[in-house]
């Protein structure tokens, strides 16, 4: 009951999720530990217990109010004034009173969740359900329980064709073909490489998955870039008139769907990027943004 | 698995790489041993890995291993060591994913786990190796995977490393390559047809047994269904995926094997093109680049064998029937050697087609092989391919005698071929072009040995190239030497090879030497096999051909050649002529003295230097030729006298106005050159001839040979001892001849004894004459029945000629015919003149009793004693006794005068010479017959003598 209870000094609350034995479990990792979290989807009804104990039993222990709050917050270390709920929505537990042993049992039923949970770099998107006792005199006891938010896109985004050129005059030129821009988390990238004309010696070319996180703090815009892997699809130099394959697997790849202007503040995108590399190291690249969209919800999701 | 991609190490890279045009040996096997001791460390945990039965680790591991390959630094051949190091590592990979396919059937997964590697060269190493599981858990799956890792292969345009990765990939697929089986073969005929059905083409069928089959399912057409149905589903255990989409493709089991090996070595043979083309680093002079350069031709020229394995495994498919590698697989093949105009390829792909595939498919595949030649690169070796096109056959045909149907087709689409290749290609050498056409000569002398017009058309095109350039190599010299040797050891019959009119044409392109060489050559070889060339026509064009051996020329070796090689070489010359020329001859006597016509004319421009050499053996095959005549003649005689001239067809002598007198007529001829240059050796000649004219019956040509024998001794001869010799040899001749009118037989005998008389040395003329004497006591040493007839004849054929003289010749013979021997047979006199032949025996013991020397006037005496004894024992009254004890007397004489020093004069031969004499004639006196002879010789004086 350790993991259940936590005390807080003067008493301790214990949260717990109920009807959850055949949720997908997302593991995640902070502060080098491992966390389970459930995995919920907007409109999912959210059940569970919470139950207040109080250690201290000579000595009473007076509240203004216990409160249960579910919400989805949006966070980011770059403006921490400026977290926002996403979601949220406040049950009163109890009023003012002297704090006894108590249990309550709770529900959000098909509650509304749109956006998913989200670990970045600066910006996280969390879901938790909070108990604050509230005091007059002294700081607010709070407890939390973390759960993961993951929706499937019923609405496969819009897909086009990706065609993109590298050319310098006389020199060089490419172009890469993929018949989508869309791809699901566990789809497979497959494209191909056109040489029209290669003058330069390129010695090897990589495909790579870049992750911009977009965080708009008041006036300021943040971009964070974070390449998700390298995939070198050809070794040599290619010869005119060759078309080379590229399937690139995106199983296994620590990347979410796309994320767009979330509370008009933040969005995800990803890019899929091309590198060109010369017998000089010299590097040419061409980028285009890729969408990513949820099809399934794994089991476990360890990514 | 972690996706994150290590950074690449680029620092490190860099260095490499500048280094690599001037990288050491040293430097290479250093890296070289660094790289495989990183995979040797990967390969271990990958065994661990693998032990464990961890797929993921594995695959890390294995990717780890497989990084060494990406290296840029290694020359081919090292890369090809660390290649085999990290591939025979690999095996270990490959039985984990087997285990792991068992456990979990899901093939897929394996095959798409190993994609998840970053690297492309380790991940498509990977991807072939899970492929060939996969595959093999899996038939069905073949052919999806084999394109697929067709496809993805082309992610690695680097030439070596390309190379090596589709060469791990043919190497991969190789037992797994779908092919006809047993069981299958009777349902691919049937699907077959299906097929050719739809591209519009008879059905061949290429074995007899599919026919068989054929058959049995028009018959029994009930059976028909039954049997399809069952072959089908003998397929589709191992077919059933890829069936549906195979037939819409129209894409056989087989036909993906064959596909898949064609396709790969496309790939790999761009590939390995373009190791020739690769870029080099700029910072290097020029003298490294193209030592760099060349370094790289050899390396590339090491790989070949990569490529190779391809056509090797095309080879191997029992699915590549003749027919199907005409449609389907020679086409491409020749159409991508074509295409690719690289030199080195070119030459090593069709080199490697020849070589690779059976000597039956090539038959049958001429015309198409033939039509790619003339576009291939300018540098190409042509020459080669065609030779080893040409060895080919050649051992095919002589191993599979008869298998070839239309061996004049192949002939012709060679000889077509090479022509639109000399057309074509102005820069092929003239070497290559002569190699070519000797390659030709050899492939048509064993295909159809009897088509003489087609090496003759060779030879003709030999010269053809020949004509119009500068001067020969001496490469093209010894091209066009064994150019004509080929038909020379081929036919090995002379006869055969006078027929190729172009053959002197091509001779007489070469240097005089060369020309010199294969003349002899020619010559030996009739020798060796004794071939015997009967015809006119053939023997002047064999003169022709070899006329260098018998034409003075300019740069022939002069008369007083310094050179000790040059003038045995020369003499081997001559010598090996006049042994030749007796091959020349013919059953018909005519086409014989026609041959020896020709001949004579051909030495009479050799200059003195052969006609030497030349000339004793043509007379001697004349005279050859004069006796054979003569027998003829006197067959002819017997006939006409038994059949009373009724068969008229027995022989035409006459009827060609040919006689053995016109044989020595031509005898005569020639001889009158030689008199002046070799006058003893042409005597000896003359004499030689008298004989054989005298045994014709020929008494005027006879008188005449002797006369010039004569003419010779008195003109030329000055030295004593040759003079002796000679004279000797003209009284010893004319002793034997038998066709002379005594008038005619006494008057050379006169010149005999004349020149005996005048020689210088007094023992030379003692002994000269008593050989004289003999002329005018001669007889005929045959038993008397023999030599009666002999003489008889000659009597009856002088009869028909001159009636004149037969009354006179016969009864000089009958006059001295019943002489009689003291032994028991009769002989036949000839001729006898006593008076002269006392004469010579006077002249004889005078001469010598003038000699100062005691010792060599005794040893004369007895000489002439004996002498005198054989005349005595004829019985002819020409010596009497009262002669021989005159003589006998003087002999006694002279060795008292000399009692003193007798001892010291008398050697030991002479003695014993004296001795026996004195012996025989005691045994005579003793023996019953010669008792009455011998009776008046009187001993006494010499036994007391003796007993002295």
């Amino acid at each position: 009951m350790s993991s259940f209870f936590s005390s807080k000094g003067v008493c301790t609350i214990g949260i717990e999720l109920t009807n959850v034995q055949d949720r997908p479990i997302k593991v995640i990792k902070r502060n080098k530990k491992k966390k389970n979290l459930y995995v919920f989807s907007s409109k999912d009804t959210i059940d569970g217990v919470v139950e207040i104990r109080a250690t201290k039993k000579r000595k009473k222990l007076e509240h203004i109010g216990i409160e249960l709050k579910l919400c989805g917050v949006l966070e980011s270390s770059l403006d921490s004034s400026a977290n926002i709920d996403l979601v949220s929505s406040v049950k009163k537990l109890a009023t003012a009173g002297t704090l006894s042993d108590r249990k309550w049992q709770f529900s959000f039923p098909e509650f509304n969740m749109p956006q998913e949970s989200y670990e970045g770099i600066n910006t996280s998107i969390r879901y938790y359900v909070r108990v604050t006792i509230k005091r007059n005199y002294a700081v607010n006891i709070k407890q939390e329980k973390e759960f993961c938010v993951m929706n499937l896109d019923t609405k496969i985004p819009k897909s086009v064709p990706i065609k993109m050129e590298v050319g310098i005059e006389d020199f060089l030129h490419i172009d890469f073909t993929f018949p989508k821009s869309a791809y699901h988390l566990n789809d497979v990238i497959l494209g191909r490489i056109n040489y029209y004309l290669a003058k330069i010696n390129l010695k090897h070319m990589q495909i790579a998955i870049i992750k911009r996180e977009i965080f708009r703090a008041s006036e300021e815009t943040f971009t964070e870039k974070q390449t998700m892997c390298t995939f070198e699809v050809m070794d040599g130099a290619p010869v005119k008139g060759e078309s080379i394959p590229v399937r690139f697997f995106l199983e296994n790849l620590n990347i979410t769907p796309t994320y767009r202007k979330i509370a008009k503040r933040f969005s995800v995108r990803y890019y899929l990027t091309l590198f060109l590399i010369d017998e000089r190291e010299k590097r040419y690249f061409k980028q285009n943004e890729i969408i990513f969209y949820r099809k399934s919800i794994p089991k476990i999701d360890e990514k | 698995m972690s996706r994150k991609d290590k950074t690449p190490k680029i620092s490190q890279k860099n260095q490499e790489q500048k280094k690599t045009p001037t990288t050491q040996v040293g430097e290479q096997t250093q890296l070289l041993d660094s790289l495989k001791a990183a995979a040797r460390r990967s390969g271990f945990y990958l065994q661990r890995s693998v032990q464990e039965g961890k797929l993921s680790d594995s695959i890390k591991q294995a990717g780890e291993m497989l990084n060494g390959l990406r290296s840029s630094s290694l020359s081919p051949k090292n890369y090809y060591d660390l290649y085999l190091f990290v591939s025979d590592e690999l095996r270990y990979f490959g039985l984990l994913l087997r285990e792991s396919i068992k456990k979990e059937p899901i093939a897929s997964i394996i095959y798409r786990d190993v994609q998840f590697t970053s690297r492309i060269i380790p991940r498509l190493y990977l991807l072939i190796t899970a492929g060939a599981v996969v595959i093999e858990n899996n038939p069905k799956k073949t052919r999806e995977i084999l394109l697929d890792l067709l496809e993805m292969c082309k992610g690695v345009p680097h030439p070596t490393r390309g190379l090596f990765l589709r060469h791990y990939l043919s190497q991969m697929t190789k037992d797994l390559l779908p092919d006809i089986s047993e069981s299958e073969k009777g349902s691919k005929n049937g699907n077959e047809k299906e097929i050719e059905k739809e591209i519009e083409k008879e059905p061949k069928n290429q074995k007899s047994n599919e026919n068989e089959n054929k058959n049995e399912k028009k018959n029994e057409n009930k059976n028909v269904k039954i049997k399809k149905e069952e072959s089908k589903t003998e397929n589709n255990k191992n077919l059933q995926g890829n069936e549906n989409e195979d037939k819409k493709n129209n894409v056989l089991p087989w036909m993906i094997s064959i596909n898949f090996t064609i396709q790969n070595l496309i790939e790999m043979n761009k590939l390995w093109i373009r190791i020739q083309h690769q870029k080099l680093p700029g910072n290097i002079s020029k003298l490294e680049r193209v030592s760099s350069r060349i370094k790289l031709t050899e390396e590339r020229k090491d790989l070949c064998s990569l490529v190779g394995t391809n056509l090797v495994r095309l080879s191997q498919l029992d699915s590549v029937t003749l027919e199907v590698y005409k449609e389907r697989v020679l086409p491409i093949l020749l159409e991508q050697i074509e295409q690719c105009g690289d030199k080195i390829a070119q030459s090593y792909l069709t080199e490697a087609i020849i070589l690779v595939f059976p000597d039956e498919y090539h038959i049958h595949t001429l015309p198409d092989l033939f039509s790619i030649l003339p576009n291939l690169h300018q540098e190409v070796n042509i020459k080669n391919i065609i030779i080893l096109l040409i060895e080919r056959l050649i051992n095919f045909a002589n191993n599979n005698p008869k298998s070839i149907e239309n061996t004049f087709l192949i002939t012709q689409i060679f000889s077509k071929g090479i022509s639109s290749i000399t057309r074509k290609r102005t820069s092929l050498p003239r070497i290559h072009l002569l190699s070519i056409l000797n390659g030709l000569m050899k492939l048509s002398l064993c295909l159809h040995p009897q088509r003489i017009d087609f090496i003759n058309h060779m030879l003709s095109s030999c010269v053809k190239s020949i004509a119009i350039q500068k001067k020969l190599t001496k490469d093209e010299i010894n091209e066009i030497l064994s150019i004509l040797s080929t038909p020379l050891d081929f036919y090995n019959d002379l006869n055969i090879l006078v027929q190729l009119e172009n053959y002197s044409m091509l001779i007489d392109t070469l240097p005089n030497e060369n020309r010199r060489i294969i003349s002899l050559k020619f010559l030996e070889n009739g020798l060796n096999t004794l071939t015997i060339v009967s015809s006119p026509k053939k023997v002047s064009k064999l003169l022709e051909i070899t006329k260098v051996l018998f034409l003075d020329s300019k740069d022939s070796i002069s008369e007083n050649e310094e050179d000790e090689n040059l003038k045995s070489l020369f003499f081997r010359e001559q010598y090996t002529v006049c042994r030749f020329i007796h091959l020349l001859r013919s059953e018909n006597i005519a086409k014989s003295f026609k041959i020896l016509q020709i001949i004579a004319d051909t030495f009479s421009s050799g200059g003195t230097r052969r006609i030497k050499i030349t000339i004793p053996p043509l007379v001697f095959s004349a005279l050859q030729l004069a006796n054979g005549i003569r027998q003829l003649e006197k067959e002819k005689k017997k006939i006409l006298n038994n059949n009373n001239k009724e068969n008229k067809d027995h022989d035409n002598l006459e009827d060609i106005g040919l006689s053995a007198k016109k044989i020595f007529e031509f005898i005569h001829k020639i001889m009158t050159s030689l008199t002046k240059l070799l006058p003893l050796k042409s005597l000896k000649l003359f004499l030689q001839c008298a004989l054989a004219s005298d045994k014709c019956n020929f008494e005027p040509i006879a008188y005449e040979f002797m006369t010039k024998a004569i003419l010779v001794y008195n003109d030329h001869l000055k030295d004593p001892k040759t003079q002796y010799q000679m004279i000797n040899y003209i009284s010893s001749t004319l002793q034997t001849l038998r066709a002379f009118h005594p008038d005619n037989y006494s008057l050379l005998c006169n010149q005999c004894g004349g020149y005996s008389a005048k020689l210088n040395i007094a023992p030379h003329q003692v002994r000269a004459i008593v050989t004289c004497s003999y002329l005018f006591l001669s007889i005929i040493k045959q038993p008397l029945n023999i030599a009666y007839k002999e003489i008889k004849e000659k009597i009856e054929i002088q009869d028909e000629k001159n009636k004149n003289k037969k009354i006179v010749k016969v009864e000089k013979v009958k006059k001295i015919i019943e002489y009689k021997r003291p032994s028991n047979e009769p002989v036949l006199l000839y001729f006898i003149d006593v008076k002269r032949l006392l004469g010579c025996i006077s002249r004889a013991i005078r001469v010598a009793g003038s000699l100062m020397e005691p010792s060599l006037l005794f040893e004369l005496l007895i000489e002439i004693l004996n002498t005198c004894l054989y005349f005595f024992e004829l019985d002819s009254g020409a010596v009497n006794s009262s002669f021989i004890n005159t003589l006998l007397d003087l002999i006694l004489q002279k060795k008292s005068e000399n009692e003193s020093n007798w001892k010291q004069l008398l050697t030991k031969p002479i003695y014993n010479f004296y001795y026996l004499t004195f012996k025989h004639i005691k045994l005579c006196k003793k023996n019953k017959e010669t008792k009455r002879l011998f009776k008046p010789i009187k001993i006494e004086k010499i036994l007391k003598d003796f007993l002295k």
